[in-house]
């Protein structure tokens, strides 16, 4: 009996309090584009910035085989400038730091099993000619 | 005469098993490669590699006695001699006092400000602690690893963190990323370490108290941990969070504990605020087979002794937590053991560790078995790797009282494993012995006919 009760009120309390797997380390920041673990090419698009709207935090990618990507870009999403072919930190970026010609890789929104290829989770961005 | 000498000899060697070892296919020949890279690859950063914090003759982890017998070069003192990570990398005395290392969770944009001091968890039993329902859950937090968070990314992360040789983390510069070669070999090591299969409670244990502290463990009345350390190991019981659920995250109030041994030295240390960033102050559920040689205890090792993790959840900072407060609307009450209940579940977990330290010990002189003459350095390694854990074995016991008729037993297999380990021709024999003094050993804690009755069922 108590198990049951247990097992109820525990399983719809934990449904409740369910934890969205998305959180990502933050060292990922360090990781090159293209070099995520279990990441790069699986869930990511490598490519370069077409356009990027601001008012409608529209980024679309060109891959390199030529396809357009369009994402959108969230409050949450994180911007990273990899800098590490010029042997300096990565850091922070900003949207101002989408720019046309620059190299990018787009994570989009994973949660579990659930996948929104439109949605950005994070975007690592290296300015052209870098 | 000497012919005859000569001939004795060379009859001797060859009856011996002149063989190289047993033949590595390729998953064995993976998990030699991804030990080796553990063990001695530092990935072109400072120095240090992933076993300068997962030592193996310290079950792949550390503590205060265990830091306090390393030399002051060693590449886990970094921070004290490279004048590029002086400041902002470790704390020197936080680690030293408590076996704490920084962590820099929620981002690098403030390393003066925005860091955790966490424990380092040990690698052993991963096969089963990581999976989850939700996706890999490794490191304190649950969200340990970069990339995809799987254990094989988790070294990438581990290099970023710990391994550079200055702050500004410069992939090429200041470390290399481990190919993906290396991440197989290294996942293939870690997963080998430890036990490969789960518990199947209730066993047959032989000492009253733990078999007590074993029935309290498994109790919807009084201990309930079988909730959330199912089987004892690090899962959520699937008869109370459904099939398949895995290893699990819960805010059990750890951080609202009074008295932080760092706070009553002065040491700066942020609230931590578990996984995500922000933080939903949730901790990952570890394993509790491996528990008793491995504190201290919880992910800021507030806790030194078993005793007083088990009593943790008797306090007002779980009861009052959500996972407490989860317990309570479930059972109807919170978790109130007495002492003598303490007592017994500690000794249970002493018991089952020590059932495991017996169980790696038997396979590993086991194994060296397949070593001949002529190889015997894969051997004594593994002889030495038995010896740490006989040395667990009776340090877990005689810290709990526990089974003093094993010792002697338990003593004997420790003297023969050192000597087999420095023998040359007496080698096979004495690790012989050595097995044979640990399965009595084992047959004093738990009845092993009992026992595999229960396995064939």
């Amino acid at each position: 009996m108590k198990k049951r009760l247990m097992r109820y009120l525990l399983g719809a309390l934990l449904f409740g309090a369910s934890v969205p797997l998305s959180a990502q380390k933050a060292t990922e920041m360090y990781i090159p584009i293209g070099k995520s673990p279990g990441l790069s090419g699986k869930y990511t698009v490598v490519g370069t910035i077409t356009s990027f709207d601001a008012d409608r935090n529209r980024l679309v990618v060109t891959d390199t085989s030529d396809v357009k990507h369009t994402f959108e870009l969230l409050p949450a999403s994180k911007i990273w400038i990899d800098r590490s072919p010029q042997k300096t930190p990565n850091r922070y970026g900003t949207r101002s730091d989408l720019r046309p010609g620059y190299l990018v890789e787009v994570m989009y929104v994973r949660r579990g099993t659930q996948v929104q290829k439109d949605k950005i989770e994070w975007v690592k961005v290296r300015p052209a000619g870098r | 005469m000497v012919r005859y000498g000569w001939t004795c000899l060379a009859v001797a060697i060859g009856a011996s098993s002149c063989t190289n070892g047993p033949p590595l296919d390729p998953e064995r020949a993976l998990i030699e490669k991804g030990r080796r890279l553990f063990l001695t690859e530092t990935f072109d950063g400072n120095g240090r590699t992933c076993g300068t914090c997962h030592p193996p003759q310290n079950n792949f982890t550390l503590d205060p006695a265990f830091i306090a017998t390393l030399p002051d070069d060693d590449p886990l003192f970094v921070a004290e001699f490279n004048p590029e990570l002086r400041e902002n990398f470790e704390n020197p005395r936080l680690m030293r006092q408590f076996g704490l290392i920084v962590e820099n969770l929620d981002g690098f944009d403030d390393l003066e400000n925005r860091f955790v001091m966490r424990g380092i968890p040990h690698t052993l039993g991963l096969r089963h602690s990581v999976d989850s329902r939700e996706g890999p859950r490794t490191g304190w937090s649950g969200d340990g690893a970069p990339g995809d968070g799987s254990l094989r990314s988790f070294a990438v992360g581990a290099v970023i963190q710990h391994f550079t040789k200055t702050l500004n983390r410069v992939a090429g510069e200041d470390f290399r990323l481990p190919s993906d070669d290396e991440l197989d070999a290294l996942e293939a090591f870690q997963l080998s370490l430890g036990r490969q299969e789960e518990l199947n409670l209730p066993l047959p244990l032989r000492n009253p108290t733990a078999l007590r502290g074993q029935e309290i463990f498994n109790d919807p009345t009084t201990g309930k941990c079988f909730a959330c350390h199912f089987n004892a190991g690090a899962n959520g019981d699937p008869a109370v969070f459904g099939e398949g659920v895995g290893n699990l995250n819960f805010n059990t109030g750890v951080e609202a504990l009074p008295d932080q041994p760092p706070d009553l030295i002065g040491e700066k240390m942020p609230p931590d605020d578990g996984f995500g960033i922000p933080g939903d102050s949730t901790f990952n559920t570890p394993s509790l087979i491996e528990a008793a040689d491995t504190g201290p205890f919880f992910h800021n090792n507030s806790v030194a002794t078993l005793e007083g993790a088990v009593a943790f959840y008797n306090g007002e900072a779980f009861n009052n937590s959500p996972a407490g407060q989860l317990v309570k609307q479930a059972t109807g009450s919170g978790i109130n053991l007495d002492a003598t209940q303490v007592e017994a579940v500690a000794a249970f977990l002493r018991v089952i560790n020590v059932l495991d330290n017996l169980r790696e010990s038997l396979q590993l002189t086991r194994n060296s078995l397949d070593y001949g003459l002529f190889n015997r350095g894969p051997a004594r390694r593994l002889l030495a790797q038995a010896g740490f854990e006989i040395d667990d074995a009776i340090e877990v016991l005689q810290a709990g009282g526990l089974h003093p008729e094993a010792i002697p037993s338990l003593s004997q297999a420790r003297a023969l494993v050192q000597r087999a380990h420095n023998s040359l021709f007496s080698r096979k024999s004495l690790t012989r012995k050595a097995i044979a003094h640990l399965e009595q050993a084992r047959g004093r804690l738990i009845d092993m006919q009992q026992l595999e009755l229960k396995t064939e069922k």
